[in-house]
Parts: structure tokens; sequence; C-alpha cells
């Protein structure tokens, strides 16, 4: 079953993060904890980890996007 | 937990090897949530471009920026156009927030705080601007950048103060985090900065940083690197 990688709490106020770079393809490999989402909020470059080992499947979001705590940003077949 | 603080000081570095110390640490505290460091430096001339940044914001071609001797880099921290060099107090701290709250704007909060503690220090009243990261002497007057960027909630990158005036120079090649704004240093807040050395400059902010971020204390150990 297909796990959902939210854009996590980043902290108090901040509400909206820019999606500023994209570690992950669908279909890559990729291990638990590996930085998968570059988001940017005030001047905090945040990078999003894999909360598994698995394969990506779809990937929501493209740079430049602007994404909200909670927003589900891409999906992930867990080993 | 035992928490565990380990200062580096690389005395004056390029980027690139700041930069490579960093991911090291890095690579240490991510896999030990009581394990910090706190890297200070100072930087070979060098403009970065952090994740905002907007070309036009270098107001210098590549070539005189190589006739200058000033690099270039493109970095993954927030923020925009900043720039390091000799004449700043660089400090990166690579903190694990398991240990010290997972709160991104709370971590830049303390960072300023650190800084504004600093400057008290030597008599000079900064501030911050709300939305505007990165301390101020007034509304036009910058004194410290901040930049930051997370890996698997472990901070790297960080910020730099300016101290000496004869280091000024090279903002005039810039638009300083997208701002027109002027950049000051501690010589030109407070003149009797000129008679420290270096290493008095970087114990007090030293003490700063153990203030703000562990004011109950934490075991510390000197590194070299």
């Amino acid at each position: 079953m297909n796990i959902e990688v939210k854009v996590p709490h980043l902290g108090a106020g901040v509400e909206k993060a820019r999606v500023t770079f994209i570690y992950c393809e669908p279909g890559d490999t990729v291990k638990q904890d590996a930085d998968l989402f570059e988001l940017t909020a005030d001047k905090a470059a945040f990078n999003v980890p894999s909360p598994c080992s698995g394969r990506i499947g779809e990937v929501k979001v493209s740079c430049g996007d602007t994404v909200s705590v909670g927003d589900v940003i891409c999906s992930i077949l867990p080993d | 937990m035992e928490e565990v603080l380990r200062v580096i000081d690389l005395g004056r570095t390029s980027f690139d090897a700041a930069l490579r110390v960093q991911k090291e640490c890095l690579a240490e505290a991510a896999g030990n949530p009581g394990l910090h460091f706190l890297i200070f430096c100072s930087h070979h001339p060098v403009i970065t471009c952090g994740t905002s940044h907007r070309a036009s914001d270098i107001l210098a071609d590549h070539r005189t920026l190589k006739a200058m001797n000033i690099d270039l880099r493109y970095v993954n921290r927030g923020g925009g156009v900043s720039y390091h060099g000799p004449g700043q107090i660089t400090v990166y701290p690579v903190c694990n927030l398991a240990c010290l709250g997972r709160d991104i704007s709370r971590f830049l909060g303390r960072l300023e705080e650190c800084v504004l503690d600093f400057l008290e220090s030597f008599g000079v009243a900064a501030y911050r601007r709300e939305g505007l990261p990165g301390v101020w002497t007034d509304n036009r007057n910058k004194i410290c950048s901040i930049g930051v960027a997370f890996s698997r909630w472990v901070s790297f990158h960080g910020l730099s103060v300016n101290i000496r005036s004869a280091d000024m120079q090279p903002y005039s090649l810039i638009r300083p985090c997208g701002m027109d704004i002027k950049m000051t240093c501690l010589e030109e807040e407070a003149p009797r900065a000129r008679e420290l050395a270096y290493s008095v400059l970087l114990e007090e902010m030293r003490k700063s940083f153990l203030k703000v971020f562990w004011p109950r204390g934490i075991r510390i150990e000197e590194s070299r690197r």
C-alpha cells in the first residue's frame, strides 16, 4: 500500500513553502531518510526526508509550486 | 539523553572546504540526535546564491568577479544573494532539531538572538525586522545575514556577521538578499572592535550561542578538521 508523503509541520507560523528542488522522479528507488524535496520558507531550505525505503510513485508537485503544511507531495510504495 | 556540542574553528578557509566539513558533521549528527556542531570560520571572498536568488541581484559580470578573485557559488540554503569574506565571522551551526525542537522559524529566531546578544556585548543596539530574517542596526543597515538549510532535521549553512570595515566593498557588487540596503559592520557600529583580535570576537560569539541555545549547559568537545 502506498504511503503518502506530506509537507511536514515546519514550525510556528510557517504555513506555506515553495518547492525549490525535487530530488526524486517516479520509479526511483529511495532509502529511508533520503532527501526527496527541497522546500524553501523564510530563509530556510528544508529537505523533506523519505519516511521509508521504497519506490517513488506519483510526484504531485513541480519546482516553483507553493505548498501548504499537510499537502501530499508524492507517494511511495514501501519495500 | 546527554547532548554534546563539538566546536570547530576552521580559521580562514574556502567556502567549498567549509561546506564539505558541514556535510561530514551533518552525516554524523543525523545519526545521533544529541550531537551538535558549531563551525566557526571566515571565508576567502565568495558570493553565494541561495534558493531565492535572482540573477539580477548580482551586479557584476563573471569576468569582473574573477578579476577581483571573488568566487561564485550556487547553494541550497534559503535566502538570496550574499557575500562572504575575510572580514566576517561566519558560523555554521549543524544542530539536530530532534533535541532543539522541530521548528525552523524558532531556530532562525534563535540564530538572530545569538547575534543580537553578541552585538550587545559591544554596546551595539540591533534588532530584527518582521519578515526579513537577519539582524539590522536600523531600517536600512543590515549587519548579519542568515540563510540555513535542513536535511533530516539537521541544520547546515548559517550566518555571517560583518566585522571589519575594510572588507565591505564587495557588497557593492550585489543586492544583498535581493534588497537595496546598506550593509554595515561591527567596526562601523562600535569602533573599539578595531582593537580586538578575531579570537576574542569568536569567543564572544561562542558565549552567545551557548547562552541562547544551551542555557542549562552542554558538554563541549573541541574538534579539529
